[in-house]
């Protein structure tokens, strides 16, 4: 023992070790701390990547989906339309000759009968799919049809209240995506809530286009993992966001649908 | 006589606290979570062995015998709690060395240091050992990070870091305290230390399992 340090020299050196000890397990500590932060932060940053690769192809399948939707319309109404108002005309001069077959009069006249409805069921399509009124006078007096033709069927019942300025929106394309999203929204209404009524009110006011849409329908839960989820939601959302449109989703469960777009007006 | 002071009441904070984190343990069932049970085992063990410890040092007997059966029922619990932390499942082979290693302990508590002595032998095999699996498991941490615990792997690494510190800290403290066995006031100077990284333990113990037990459940937008 007498080689053996005393415990006055000794209890130094321990304290040192526990000192130097404690040190190094807080800085491995810290160290593992810091690069699991910067792992996160680097996943973060590829999800956000991911979301906004993701955001990009839907809005380019949206713009594609526009795209052909106005090329089939165009050509419904150009080259399919046309071409049977012309039969349809034919058939007509061909009943004016006088020459009547009785045998063929029957024939003729369903023909005739049938190119009508199909002469019809060609402009609603074309008309569906891009509403000439949107395309040539604006997407107030598009709505306006648009209420006109869904209060026709009695399905639901929607006040339009219009305080609105301007009948043409600065940018087309906002208003083709205004449209679809109300056309998808009203598409909704009356799937959920059968029979509701629905008030629809449109301001415009220094270049601000503000839309409110409410319904006394069954309402749902936005924030419902169901309808976080759901195409038709993710779709107006999507479209809003490309024309940078501020959206809110009031909607509450048996309190109706309630949504609020607010829209600058520039080019 | 101050220090014996200080340090006697710090201890007595450490095993308050200790207390109430068995009391969250025992309330919110907190060992049917994966991964706790060993830990939990640990806490009610702990406290078991430290209530009647600090009865017996309050009647001035001498508890060493307990701290002999302390240290080979820490290192089987938590050697235990991390093989299943780093492997993910009971590893039977580490559970044999485990075993094995406690029997060593045994040995050396009766046959070598003796149940009277300090087992300064036992308690720094135990505390290198399970300071390596506390380090073992941070660099497991970021493949653990990416499975599906992750709100409680934050308060894992809690309970990871709270070992770390103590058991280095502590390890300088068991491994020399033999030769000081001789200065009382050294002695005293040393468990002070100790009492003092044994209440930062029991402080960072106490907080992880309190959020592992109450979660703050967030609403997404």
């Amino acid at each position: 023992m007498e080689d053996s340090l005393p415990a006055d020299q000794i209890f130094p050196l321990i304290l040192m070790g526990v000192l130097i000890m404690t040190a190094m397990a807080l800085a491995l500590i810290a160290y593992f701390n810091y690069s699991r932060r910067r792992i996160l932060q680097a996943q973060q940053a590829s999800q956000k990547i991911e979301i906004k690769y993701q955001e990009e192809l839907i809005q380019n399948n949206i713009i594609i989906q526009e795209k052909e939707r106005k090329r089939i319309a165009e050509d419904l109404h150009d080259e399919i339309g046309s071409k049977l108002n012309v039969m349809s005309l034919y058939l007509h001069q061909l009943k004016k000759t006088g020459q009547s077959i009785e045998k063929f009069d029957g024939i003729i006249a369903d023909m005739g009968e049938a190119l009508d409805k199909t002469i019809s069921v060609s402009r609603n399509i074309a008309h569906e799919l891009m509403p000439p009124t949107l395309d040539n006078f604006g997407l107030i007096p598009a709505i306006s049809e648009l209420l006109e033709s869904i209060n026709a069927t009695g399905q639901i019942e929607i006040i339009l209240q219009n305080r609105s300025e301007v009948k043409k929106l600065k940018d087309k394309w906002s208003e083709i995506n205004l449209y679809r999203v109300l056309q998808e929204i009203i598409t909704n209404s009356i799937k959920y809530g059968k029979g509701c009524s629905v008030k629809l009110q449109i301001d415009y006011k220094d270049s601000q286009l503000n839309i409110e849409y409410k319904d006394d329908g069954p309402g749902y839960d936005p924030l419902a993992d169901s309808n976080k989820h759901g195409m038709g939601l993710g779709n107006i959302s999507n479209r809003l966001k490309m024309i940078n449109a501020e959206w809110t989703n009031a909607s509450k469960l048996k309190s109706g649908t309630h949504y609020l777009i607010k829209y600058i007006d520039q080019l | 006589m101050t220090i014996v002071f200080i340090g006697k009441y710090l201890s007595y904070l450490g095993l308050f606290l200790m207390s109430l984190t068995l009391f969250i343990i025992l309330r919110n069932r907190t060992y049917r979570i994966r991964y706790l049970k060993y830990f939990c085992l640990y806490i009610v063990t702990s406290f078991l062995i430290n209530i009647p410890a600090f009865i017996m040092a309050y009647h001035l007997k001498n508890n060493l015998p307990l701290l002999h059966i302390f240290t080979i029922a820490e290192f089987v619990l938590i050697a235990m709690f991390y093989v299943e932390l780093i492997y993910e499942k009971r590893v039977r082979v580490l559970a044999y060395v485990i075993a094995f290693i406690a029997f060593l302990m045994l040995m050396n508590s009766i046959f070598i240091q003796g149940i009277y002595a300090f087992n300064s032998y036992a308690k720094t095999v135990s505390q290198v050992i399970l300071l390596s699996l506390s380090i073992i498991f941070l660099f497991k941490s970021d493949s653990f990070n990416n499975s599906g615990d992750v709100r409680n792997y934050r308060y894992l690494s809690f309970i990871n870091a709270a070992f770390l510190i103590y058991f280095s800290g502590s390890l300088f403290i068991f491994m020399s305290s033999q030769f000081l066995l001789e200065s009382s006031s050294q002695l005293n100077k040393l468990w002070l230390i100790n009492s003092i990284l044994s209440l930062i333990f029991q402080i960072i113990i106490l907080y992880a399992v309190w959020k592992i037990a109450y979660p703050r459940i967030r609403s997404s937008p």
